[in-house]
């Protein structure tokens, strides 16, 4: 079957000589043949792209080059920004800085045989992407300021413009790390509105991509097996055709403990432990020939978000108060939630920005803030609050100062921010009540919004810009101060809009419209600036990206980290 | 006995209909829906969630959404799963194979030795045997499946005799009928004496208690005493009476024969029905949780059927009642 | 054999107790056929023992179940020492644990360390003898201790590996005593250790050659007193700001005026710079019976700081070790009895007698009742008790104790969890009720009943008493599934089975077994209680009463 398919493979190529392929050529040589066995946790739920959501469907797709790894105009750097040409040889802006340009690669094959070309990348965007109903995260990341989409032109054979009426980077960031999609596979399944019904787990062998593997066999909660695509158009520098790799097998573990025992019998290559388990493999690396990487911080982070519509008017006053949010930046033992959870494998975080992505703005670290006692009880004096002769905390007009904090049950790391924040309340004067409770309801209270104060994370991005529903005043998960227009629940006449929101608002429309990468730096800095500054979400700590892997195993990326993992530029994966 | 099964199942319709009810009352009362991962991811806007709310129905009344739900079930269909975009009928089909394999082997190894070693305690009341298989149980019932089950991991990835967890080897396509046959089975081991060693010691101990109950009725000193061999006087006397209600408790163990085993199904990567289920319980699947729960309970109305034809055929005077 | 022994039973009576057998009431009967039963005695002392344990948890648990301590995560068991330095005898003592992390693997050990109980020593800055006793006029010895990581080459030269850092502490490790004479060189060359530093982080191992050894110097730069009561992070900050202060060569006035601007008690610490340690001792922790330490309420009223046994503050006696958060394991099980000895049992007399009466009553009148009790059954058998439980936990206050929203939802899941119980009884009922004796009592007309009551019920005690006893396990062990829907025992409250479920991981079975105690725990008290449950099975047969 496998003979078969290469054979076929070999003859499309040879019939589409006449459009010969603009291979992109990677810098380093290695040896092909071998394969890759990989853990993930959890099932795949769908092999569609426009619709997969969880990890466990999109590491899969990775490997068909979705998923903003080869199968998009422009690919993310070691550092996860977007500068890597990929099915775009060149992109440029028009002088307004309205439109944005790119060349499309040619002689580009579909896994299928097919050619790749500008009809695919039409239907890409003017029938999918951009119609809301076509995909699971909807149309609006390719809007500007004006709420408008872009017009697309095909300017001339190989080159697409996107216009908008309004420059918009972030619009032009998001054309840019579209996947696009073959319309000669989806064409029918968009026009009779089932596209979300194609490309499901049962139709694993039917995906058609462009990337350096292409599926092979699916078995539900067993495996997931890929093999070489035979027609990739990337070229390593002895001009062998990538990827080296013949196959990867997919193993579905249930659970951590079973997968870091297979990993330890050899019968995984690759793990990325968790802090508990680090040290146990660490040791052993020497003897068992593994290496292991210790990178940077996660991007996403776990928050306290404290909500400033609370039901109760006199708690609102206090979560409104932002020295009331800066006292628990100081009163949060950082260090010893790191050193607990995850045994001194974390950093403490004081900003939305993860020191990892390239938009960090290391000034807010002059805030100086750290573990101190002192300064949150300075803090609470300062926000006008004071203490009873028992050593409770009251404030101004003499209420106790005493609230509920919630977070989803289960999840370790926020239960031990919760259990260590109700310590330091104590320690404070004030009685936090710490409630885990079932995910569901605190989603369900988080955006009602009818709670006081919860620990959640999001998921992190590199660029801040893709926060912008959270940080943007009429976002849907501006948890901590929804506007009346939202909520029911926030009365117009208690509601408060302070400036600085209003000033992060305008940041996250005006970055869109930033050409220039450095003014876009600056408007990001500024928030970081502000956050820092109010607080309104109370950033904790962040894990280290963590990975073990067998050392003859060479990867592309010499330095994963959370922004670029082990896989970066799979198609150069070899084994030594 | 016909007109009875006849009956039964024409009094399963009101059962099932009262189930779907409940059922999906109790789903629509628990806060929070399917949408809730989509409403708390940063780049999904709030329109967009608004239009899957519309698209799956959520904004209408939860009457209108089961009546729509229930006449689908009717023509047949019981809907797509909103995680895998698929029917939910192929979902649970694809992992029937490993369910029914990973219980029904439970089911005989639990029963199979349960039986005969509740038997053996029995007619050797506080010997040395008993006590050592009660200890056992107990040791059993104690673990918990979770820890069994990684405590089994933990020796075969230490000592190599059966597979880290699995269903299927990933060479399995190539490997002959026997060798496929081998191989399913040395991954089923491990899953099959975990939950079968906590099932067995309830049963064990059930049968025991029931037995010597019934050693010391008259019945059986009568039958002893007009000299009926002792093995005749156990089997056809004692274990007859004794195993009344272990009838019933088969009958509600058939019910689970295709819920699956969440724990021990996670640990041993088995892709049974207990992950994909607790999965949909947890991101609130709802079509997938109806059709399973509708499942488990036709499996329950047959299994507490059979539970009650065998227990009519076990014991004449209850057969006289039912028919 | 068997039969041997049941004639023996019946003549005994016959001969000794005929009297008794006449005059005494059932439960008396039972009681005295329970008493024969070794293994069931011995079980009830077991259980009994630990009940006393469960209401008593306080007074035996030698350290706070509660309390968090840092640094102390996966902490082992207590190493108690019999002799003393010299290799005499003494009577035991121990020390308390200081965590060591490997920097190359993150590994964490654990080293004996202790306090020091007086200090004499000359200031260096003004050249007094000073004295200090730890605890006297509250008093407190803290130690700033200078830290500064570094790799040395073949040929012996030197390069910091970041900047020092302070260690401020009143513990110090056995293994560092010597640092009151000089600095102490602690050796980590590993070959971890020397692939995890590389020039990418630390920019000076540019300047040596390939580096070949890594040390950590600890110098001791400063002894601090402590004069008042204060948090002891508040104490540590105001040591970090004196030390901070002193470095860069300021003078102690403007520290206090510093202090008291951020509100720390300008005189909390004294400190003495480049002291000269003259003579100090170190404490030992004697375990010692009736000693005081934590504080509590017994019987949760009664004010007290007496415990059974342990040590003084702030050592603690760990003979189980500690949990993730460095909390003493035999502290937290004893209060986790408290739990997960009482709940099971409401579960078990709801589920039992709601089952027994329902299941009785379809199998004695069978027909049309029997069919519609059943068919119930069978629907609230299948109702998905998952998001019962969820929609309940929303419906709940957040504000209740954990113990309390558990005992909540116990009630209500016994009450939908009765079905399996009440579908066994009616398959028995069934069958039982056709038996001549019940068949005779109905036809002597006795009121239902009291047929059900004293005529079928207790043929099926045997079935019940087993089943109740079988059960137990699945209430202590499976409360920690409901953890995860915030609905079991909640941290920082114990239980057993939130204990067990929280240890069921390779690190903890490999490295931190003694996290698996609970279990056995667990494991006596299922086995009590159903030896406990075969005695009273014995006992319960009319036939060996004597009847």
């Amino acid at each position: 079957m496998k003979k078969l398919l290469v054979v076929l493979a070999v003859l499309f190529v040879t019939v589409s000589m006449f459009a010969a392929t603009d291979y992109v050529i990677r810098d380093y040589a290695g040896n092909p043949g071998g394969v890759l066995n990989v853990g993930t946790l959890g099932d795949p739920k769908t092999f569609n792209i426009v619709w997969a959501q969880e990890t466990s469907s999109t590491d899969m797709l990775d490997w068909i080059g979705y998923h903003e790894t080869t199968g998009c105009f422009i690919g993310s750097d070691q550092g996860g920004m977007q500068t890597v040409p990929l099915l775009a040889t060149d992109w440029w802006f028009s002088e307004d800085g309205k439109t944005a340009y790119f060349k499309l690669r040619e002689g580009v094959l579909w896994s299928d045989g097919e050619p790749l070309t500008m009809e695919d990348v039409l239907f890409t965007f003017n029938d999918v992407m951009f119609v809301n109903e076509m995909t699971a995260n909807g149309n609006a990341s390719y809007m500007d300021a004006n709420d408008e989409l872009p017009v697309v032109e095909v300017v001339d054979e190989n080159t697409i413009s996107f216009a908008w009426t309004v420059p918009n980077v972030w619009g032009w960031k998001a054309v840019g790390a579209t996947d696009i999609l073959p319309k000669h596979a989806l064409a029918e399944a968009v026009a009779n509105g089932t596209l979300a019904e194609k490309w499901t787990v049962d139709q694993f062998t039917d995906v058609v991509g462009c990337g350096p593997y292409v599926p092979e066999e699916f078995v539900p909660g067993v495996y997931v097996k890929f093999v070489k695509n035979p027609l990739f158009w990337m070229k390593d520098s002895n001009g062998y055709q990538l990827p080296y790799l013949d196959e990867i097998i997919y193993t579905i573990v249930g659970d951590q403990n079973a997968e870091l025992l297979k990993f330890e019998a050899g019968e995984l290559d690759e793990i990325g432990p968790t802090a508990e388990n680090f040290p146990r493999l660490a040791e052993k690396a020497e003897e068992m020939g593994w290496n292991t990487v210790v990178g940077g911080v996660a991007l996403g982070s776990n928050f306290i978000t404290f909500n400033f519509n609370a039901p109760d008017p006199v708690k609102s006053e206090w979560f409104r108060n932002a020295d009331f949010r800066k006292a628990w930046v100081y009163a949060l033992d950082r260090a010893s939630i790191i050193e607990t959870i995850y045994n001194g494998l974390g950093a403490p975080l004081y900003g939305p920005v993860s020191p990892s992505s390239g938009f960090y703005n290391p000034e807010i670290e002059e805030y100086g803030y750290k573990y101190s006692i002192t300064r949150a009880r300075l803090s609470l004096k300062k926000g006008g609050f004071s203490w009873k002769e028992d050593g409770t905390c009251v404030d101004a007009n003499g209420n106790p100062v005493e609230f509920e904090l919630l977070t989803n049950a289960g999840n370790t790391a926020r239960e031990a921010i919760g259990a260590i924040m109700a310590s330091a309340g104590e320690k404070l004067g004030i009685k936090v009540n710490f409630t885990p409770i079932d995910f569901n309801t605190v989603v369900s209270k988080l955006l009602e919004p009818s709670y006081e104060s919860v620990i959640i994370g999001l998921t992190g991005s590199v660029d801040p810009g893709s926060g912008w529903n959270v940080y943007r005043i009429d976002g849907g998960l501006h948890m901590w101060n929804y506007p009346p227009e939202y909520s029911e629940a926030v009365s117009p006449e208690e509601y408060v809009l302070p400036d600085w929101e209003k000033r992060v608002d305008e940041i996250f429309r005006e970055q869109t419209a930033a050409v220039v990468e450095e003014d876009r730096y600056n408007l990001f800095a500024e928030y970081q600036d502000i956050f820092a500054d109010e607080q309104p979400l109370v950033f904790t700590i962040a894990q280290n990206y963590l990975l073990v892997y067998d050392n003859t195993l060479m990867l592309a990326n010499d330095d994963p980290n959370p922004a670029a993992g082990a896989f970066w530029q799979r198609e150069g994966i070899y084994w030594k | 006995m016909l007109r009875y099964i006849v009956r039964r199942i024409i009094l399963a319709i009101p059962v099932l209909l009262g189930v779907s009810i409940l059922a999906f009352l109790i789903i629509s009362a628990a806060p929070g829906d399917f949408l809730d991962q989509y409403r708390l991811n940063p780049s999904i806007s709030k329109d967009k969630v608004e239009q899957m709310e519309r698209q799956f129905g959520f904004d209408k009344s939860v009457v209108v959404q089961y009546f729509n739900w229930l006449s689908q079930v009717v023509q047949g269909n019981f809907g797509y799963s909103f995680t895998y975009r698929i029917p939910v009928f192929n979902l649970i089909w694809g992992r029937l194979a490993a369910t029914l394999a990973l219980s029904i082997s439970t089911m005989i190894f639990a029963w199979g030795i349960g039986i005969p070693l509740g038997i053996y305690s029995a007619l050797h009341k506080y010997s040395f045997g008993d006590q050592t298989i009660s200890f056992i149980a107990f040791i059993g019932i104690s673990i918990p499946n979770f820890f069994f089950a990684l405590l089994w991991l933990f020796m075969s990835a230490k000592t190599g005799w059966f597979p880290i967890g699995g269903y299927i080897s990933t060479n399995y396509n190539e490997l002959s009928f026997f060798g496929k046959a081998g191989d399913l089975m040395w991954h089923l081991v491990g899953p099959m004496v975990t939950l079968g060693t906590a099932q067995l010691a309830g049963i064990m101990r059930q049968m025991r208690g029931q037995l010597l109950d019934n050693l010391k009725m008259d019945f059986v000193t009568f039958a002893r005493a007009k000299g009926m061999p002792e093995k005749n006087v156990i089997r056809k006397h004692a274990i007859r009476n004794a195993i009344n209600p272990i009838i019933t408790m088969i009958g509600y163990t058939l019910a689970a024969l295709l819920g699956g085993a969440v724990l021990t199904e996670s640990v041993f990567s088995w892709p049974g029905m207990g992950r994909l289920v607790i999965d949909a319980l947890r991101q609130q699947d709802l079509f997938l949780v109806m059709a399973s729960l509708l499942l488990s309970s036709i499996m329950l109305i047959i299994g507490n059927l059979i539970a009650d034809i065998l227990l009519a055929w076990v014991d004449p005077r209850i057969r006289f009642r039912l028919s | 054999m068997k039969k041997r022994k049941q004639e023996v039973s019946s003549e005994e009576v016959k001969k000794e107790d005929l009297f008794e057998v006449k005059y005494m009431t059932r439960w008396q009967l039972v009681w005295r056929a329970l008493r024969k039963h070794k293994l069931g005695l011995l079980s009830l002392w077991v259980l009994a023992i630990m009940y006393l344990m469960a209401i008593f948890a306080d007074f035996l648990a030698p350290v706070d179940p509660y309390a968090q301590v840092q640094n102390n995560g996966f902490a082992p068991p207590s190493d108690v020492h019999w002799t003393n330095e010299d290799g005499d005898f003494s009577f035991p003592y121990i020390y308390q644990w200081s965590v060591e992390r490997d920097p190359a693997t993150f590994r964490t050990t654990f080293v004996e360390a202790t306090t020091v109980e007086k200090i004499s020593l000359i200031n260096g800055k003004t050249g007094a003898e000073e004295t200090y006793i730890d605890g006297e006029n509250s008093i407190g010895i803290w130690f700033a201790i200078e830290e500064q990581r570094y790799a040395v080459d073949a040929e012996g030269n030197r390069a910091d590996l970041g900047s020092p850092n302070y260690a401020n502490t009143q513990t110090l490790k056995l293994s560092e005593m010597g640092i009151f004479e000089n600095p102490v060189l602690v050796d980590e060359t590993s070959e971890n250790a020397l692939t995890a530093i590389t020039p990418t982080r630390y920019r000076t191992l540019n300047d040596i050659g390939e580096p070949v050894g890594i040390y950590t110097e600890k110098t001791l730069k400063r002894v601090f007193i402590q004069h008042e009561k204060e948090l002891e992070d508040v104490v540590k900050e105001s040591i970090a700001m004196y030390n901070e202060f002193l470095d860069e060569g300021e003078d102690a006035e403007l520290i206090k005026e510093f202090l008291s601007e951020v509100g720390i008690s300008p005189d909390l610490v004294y400190a003495v710079d480049e002291p000269e340690i003259l003579e100090f001792t170190t404490k030992k922790y004697p375990l010692k019976f009736f000693v005081s330490s934590w504080e509590y309420k017994l019987l949760g009223f009664i004010p007290m700081d007496l415990h059974l046994f342990g040590t003084e503050l702030p050592a603690r006696y760990l003979p189980f070790g500690a949990d993730k958060y460095g909390r003493g394991l035999l502290s937290r099980i004893l209060f986790g009895s408290r739990i997960s000895m009482t709940i099971g049992l409401f579960g078990i007399a709801i589920t039992f007698s709601l089952g027994l009466l329902i299941g009785g009553a379809a199998g004695f009148y069978g027909g049309a009742a029997d069919e519609v009790l059943m068919r119930v059954t069978e629907i609230l058998m299948s109702i998905p008790g998952f998001y019962l439980l969820i929609s309940l936990r929303s419906v709940l206050p957040t504000g209740l104790p954990s113990s309390i929203t558990y005992l909540m939802i116990i009630v209500i899941l016994s009450l939908i969890g009765w079905t399996g119980m009440s579908r066994v009884i009616r398959g028995m009922v069934l069958s039982l009720k056709s038996r001549e004796y019940v068949q005779a009592a109905i036809a002597m007309g006795y009121p239902d009943k009291r047929v059900i009551m004293k005529h079928i019920i207790p043929n099926t005690a045997t079935y019940i008493i087993v089943a109740a006893t079988l059960s137990i396990p699945s209430y202590i062990i499976g409360e920690a599934g409901l953890s995860f829907l915030g609905l079991g025992i909640q941290e920082p409250s114990a239980s057993w089975g939130l204990m067990l479920s929280q240890a069921q991981n390779i690190k903890v079975m490999t490295e931190a077994p003694w996290l698996l105690i609970p279990g056995i725990f667990i494991f006596i008290v299922v086995m009590a209680f159903n030896l406990l449950g075969d005695a009273l099975r014995d006992a319960l047969d009319p036939r060996s009463l004597g009847y």
